[in-house]
């Protein structure tokens, strides 16, 4: 019930979204460079026939909403389609429009989408995906089918070149070799400390579930931590690295500097050992401990406990604790831009210099879209290793007698 | 044969055992019966050294235990813990052969060894791949004992092994146990709180109480302590749930004879015959055969022998436990 008054309301706030931004007149900007003031065109001036066309769609996804939220049996499968044929027509109708204001413009005009257009097109992803929660049992498949396709449908639509007039577009593929290299930069940075944060994190708690002594010195170094904003961190930590390097060669030749990537390896490393330590150790201490003694009792060493027993049983709480160290190191992972660590922050960083807002637009866009594939292959991998080890499902149901 | 010495055990302030000195017998199920918090379980867990005692010795065959490898220890004692404990993320026969596994058993002999326990405790073999959480209750304490005889060892510590039965399975349960054990003879520890369970399956009896032992012995002569102490804590009567440890067949010497039926009852009329005397089995217990009587409102039962008929008098069923006393 809960479930349901939840999915209306963002229903109907994704559907007022999309109608602002259709109605807000500020769809798109031409300019004639990059530094004059740009001149805003409405939707309907913009999209020209295609509105209709998108109004059309957009009605037909009102109609369908309010029939399904007032009872009707209409299978919510139909809301997700029906959104992704608006996110795609969106996209396809702006690439189109961009290429018609643009037609009798010097090459140095560019057209960029205007808040309207994002209103637009949040509203529309907005609605996938609750939509996709209603009916998904396995939703991180669905939803990595959905992103998948409409990844290539719009890369198809990209390379028949209907996209090549809008700025930010025109902005990635000049540069995509520079994107490229900076997503993939971003996407070592991020993996290489969250498996360094794992390591350090599955001994932390284990010998913090042990001992009790322990127990309060992990936890007090987790959260002082995530105390420390990110950004003072990777300051005050350029020092005294600069100055190791300074005095021992060796530690240079090992990449370690106060620049570059290892600091900030080093500080988003740090940054994981919080949400991992944190669910681990729940998932350690969850394990009933009439199982523990059973183990014991049964001649097993501590050992053979761990690898029989405690580590099956607190993997998939371990994992949920290193899915969300992966995405957050994933956002906190622009920061690397700062110090010359590299990724996308380098690219993000560069156009608030430069103030060349699609620069900065572009990279972000790529850091979320990094963000919701890795989080999404993270909840599969989750899923399955819960299967593996049931017990995450059971620990709580399995009945206990004395 | 294991023995306790003058073995005494806290936890903090709390003293569990005070004091306790005992000797378990090999081949034979000792029932250790006593209410809860007595220290039952603490004392289990004395013996398989998951618990040390403050005070005090235990031996096995007149080793001290401490002076084991403490995983040779346990090994060689089969433990069922109280509330079970089965590995959750582990299907029942990787369950029942998980100690053959870190014993690095062959695969298919701990297949094998499975197959054979699953069939001991009464189990088919499509629970092999089951998960404990789609057990009911009987049903994992059946692995459980199951996953306690895996390794075969010599000594079976249980605790409340069938606390999480309702008393029809509980009771069939008890039974294929001691088939089971007719067939083993482990030695065996057997803690509960059940009277009725103590009863039908000790061949010693050790009631504890407050950390200490109160009486031990043969079920039937304990009657007198026991009766007051028990009645106490359970409600249930020790006297009553001894008369199940006789059947009417042993009392067959003290019966009255009577005249063998006259043959005729077959043309008697339907009436005739519902008035003729109810007759019982020589085979029902004498706690059957009580309530038979309080039902009947009678003091005397006609039980058929394959000796012949005899009568059973209430006088003769009343003196039956004193008796077994000084067996
Ligand atoms: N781990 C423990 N810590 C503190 N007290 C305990 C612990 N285990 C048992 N006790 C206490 O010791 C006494 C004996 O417990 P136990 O051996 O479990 O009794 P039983 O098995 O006969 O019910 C009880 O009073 C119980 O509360
Ligand atoms: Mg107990």
């Amino acid at each position: 019930m809960e479930r349901e008054r939840k999915s209306r309301v963002t229903f109907y706030f994704s559907l007022a979204l999309i109608m602002i931004g259709f109605l807000s007149g500020r769809f798109m900007i031409i300019k004639e460079n990059r530094i004059v003031d740009g001149m805003v065109v409405d939707t309907l001036n913009a999209l020209g026939e295609n509105s209709f066309l998108l109004a059309l769609l957009f009605l037909i996804l009102g109609v369908v909403i309010i029939f399904y939220t007032k009872g009707v049996a209409i299978n919510p499968i139909w809301i997700t389609l029906i959104g992704v044929g608006l996110f795609i027509a969106l996209v396809v109708f702006s690439g189109v429009a961009a290429t018609y204001e643009l037609l009798d413009m010097g090459s140095t005009a560019r057209a960029s989408v205007g808040l309207g257009f994002w209103f637009m097109i949040v509203g529309v992803l907005l609605l996938i995906q609750q939509s996709v929660k209603l009916y998904a049992t396995n939703q991180e498949r669905i939803s990595l089918l959905i992103l998948l396709s409409t990844f290539f449908i719009l890369y198809w639509i990209y390379r028949l070149g209907w996209l090549s007039s809008i700025s930010i577009v025109r902005e990635v593929s000049d540069r995509w070799d520079l994107f490229s290299e900076a997503i993939i930069q971003h996407l070592q940075l991020s993996i290489a400390s969250s498996l360094s944060g794992l390591g350090i994190s599955i001994i932390l708690s284990y010998a913090a579930y042990r001992k009790q002594l322990i127990n309060r010195a992990v936890s007090i170094i987790a959260n002082a931590s995530q105390v420390i904003p990110t950004l003072s961190l990777l300051g005050l930590l350029m020092i005294p690295l600069g100055i190791l390097a300074q005095q021992y060669p060796g530690l240079k030749a090992l990449g370690i500097s106060g620049i570059g990537f290892f600091p900030a390896y080093l500080v988003l490393t740090l940054y994981t050992l919080l949400p991992i330590t944190s669910n681990a150790i729940a998932g350690f201490r969850s394990i009933n401990q009439n199982v523990i003694q059973a183990a014991e009792g049964m001649g097993m060493s501590r050992r053979q406990i761990l690898k029989h027993v405690e580590g099956p049983l607190a993997i998939p709480a371990i994992a949920v604790g290193f899915r969300t160290a992966l995405i957050q190191t994933v956002g906190n992972g622009i920061l690397a831009g700062l110090v010359g660590g590299g990724g996308l922050g380098t690219i993000l960083f560069l156009g608030l210099a430069q103030s060349a807002p699609d620069l900065v637009l572009a990279s972000a866009l790529l850091v979320v879209m990094v963000a919701v594939l890795l989080d999404i292959l993270m909840i599969g991998i989750e899923n399955s290793l819960r299967k593996k080890y049931r017990g995450e499902f059971n620990r709580d149901r399995i009945k206990e007698y004395s | 044969m294991i023995e306790l010495k003058n073995i005494h055990k806290s936890y903090g302030e709390k003293k569990a055992i005070n004091g306790i000195n005992l000797t378990f017998l090999e081949g034979e199920i000792c029932i250790v019966l006593g209410p809860s918090g007595c220290g039952k379980s603490t004392m289990l867990k004395l013996i398989n050294r998951l618990l040390v005692p403050d005070q005090g010795e235990i031996s096995i065959h007149g080793r001290e235990i401490s002076s084991f490898q403490i995983d040779t220890l346990r090994r060689s004692i089969g433990y069922s813990i109280q509330g079970v404990g089965l590995f959750p993320h582990m299907t029942v026969s990787e369950n029942i052969g998980i100690v053959p596994t870190i014993m690095k058993w062959k695969k298919d002999k701990i297949e094998d060894r499975v197959t054979e326990l699953l069939e001991l405790v009464g189990l088919t073999d499509h629970y092999r791949e089951k998960y404990p959480i789609h057990l009911s209750g009987g049903e994992a304490q059946r692995v459980g004992v199951a996953r306690s005889l895996a390794a075969d060892p010599e000594i079976l510590l249980m605790d409340e092994p069938f606390g999480a039965l309702d008393p029809i399975n509980r009771r069939r349960l008890q039974q294929e146990f001691l088939k089971i054990q007719s067939k083993l003879h482990k030695t065996v520890i057997f803690v509960t709180h059940d009277v009725g369970e103590a009863v039908r399956m000790a061949d010693k009896l050790v009631l504890m109480k407050d950390g200490q032992i109160v009486d031990q012995g043969s079920p039937f002569s304990m009657i007198d302590k026991a009766d007051q102490i028990i009645t106490t804590f359970t409600g249930s009567n020790y006297a009553f749930e001894l008369l199940e440890k006789r059947k009417i067949s042993d009392l067959i010497h003290e019966l009255m004879p009577l005249k063998p039926t006259t043959h005729n009852i077959a043309i008697h009329s339907k009436e005739e015959e519902n008035q003729t005397e109810q007759e019982f089995s020589d085979e029902m217990s004498l706690k059957e055969a009580l309530v038979a009587m309080i039902i009947k409102g009678s003091s005397e039962l006609v039980v058929n022998a394959s000796e012949g008929r005899y009568l059973l008098e209430f006088g003769v069923l009343a003196k039956a436990i004193r008796r077994g006393e000084y067996e």
